[in-house]
């Protein structure tokens, strides 16, 4: 029964996985192309003399959208992740609290009370047994 | 670790996508939404605002900051929240940083650390099959 519901979790995991970053996108499209082409081409005067066709809008939207969304995300990942990274371990006390219990080991602070204190809170995390939230 | 190169520019499509343009998408999609179906039926709103274009700098205007003041006040006092759930809830980190500490303390068993360091090898390892 654990084993099933385990099962049933992953496959909920992979779902959302799914949805959330391969066909997510394609919903966007679809709808920024439905949506902007009935709602702002069709029926302006300029607008449709150069889209006259909601198919060829949708391919030259693709075709500047994809290369452009490249080269934002290649900046993205070069320059901003770090900055991501930094601000939300900065905001993580569980980590920190990790890390510097394990220096303090190291260095010789730590006392035996608060070793003990810290690996029995590490265990219920690993088998899942910590406060319910 | 070398990915793909096609692997490579999906991620930074994905990162470019997600992080930045899609706000340029939605934006554009709620804009035309809430323009063509609400403010131009119905004539309060349409004396309000009389062009889209008007409607657009207006939101822009308002929900730039609101979302910038609305991200501060998260990193200040959500995220917090946030990273102690999803650490409380991640037993593989618990479970590195307690052999770590075993090790360290002289608590674990040679064999436990053999399972443990076996453990890692695979992880590193599987992006190689």
């Amino acid at each position: 029964m654990v084993f099933q519901k385990k099962i049933l979790r992953e496959f909920w995991w992979a779902g959302r996985m799914g949805h959330a970053i391969y066909l997510t996108i394609s919903l966007g499209f679809v709808n920024f192309i439905l949506i902007t082409y009935n709602f702002l081409i069709d029926g302006n005067e300029i607008l449709e003399t150069v889209l006259s066709e909601i198919w060829i809008f949708s391919i030259i939207f693709l075709i500047l959208y994809i290369p452009v969304s490249i080269l934002i995300g290649r900046w993205h990942s070069n320059t901003q992740i770090h900055v991501d990274m930094e601000l939300k371990m900065f905001e993580d006390p569980i980590l920190a609290r990790m890390i510097r219990t394990l220096l303090d080991v190291q260095t010789g602070k730590a006392s035996q009370e608060e070793i003990e204190d810290f690996r029995n809170s590490v265990l219920k995390i690993e088998k899942q047994e910590n406060d319910k939230l | 670790m070398k990915e793909g190169w096609g692997r490579r520019r999906w991620w930074e499509f994905r990162q470019g996508h997600t992080v930045y343009l899609i706000f340029v998408l939605t934006f554009i999609n709620f804009i035309l939404i809430a323009y063509r179906l609400l403010i131009e039926r119905v004539t309060f709103f349409k004396d309000l605002v009389p062009e889209l274009w008007i409607f657009a700098l207006m939101f822009i205007l308002v929900y730039v900051p609101a979302a910038i003041l609305i991200g501060y006040w998260h990193r200040r006092t959500q995220l917090r929240v946030e990273t102690t759930i999803i650490n409380q809830q991640n037993p593989v980190l618990a479970k590195m940083i307690r052999t770590l500490l075993d090790v360290q303390t002289g608590k674990a068993s040679q064999e436990e650390i053999e399972d443990f360091r076996d453990m890692l090898k695979r992880i590193e390892n599987k992006h190689k099959k």
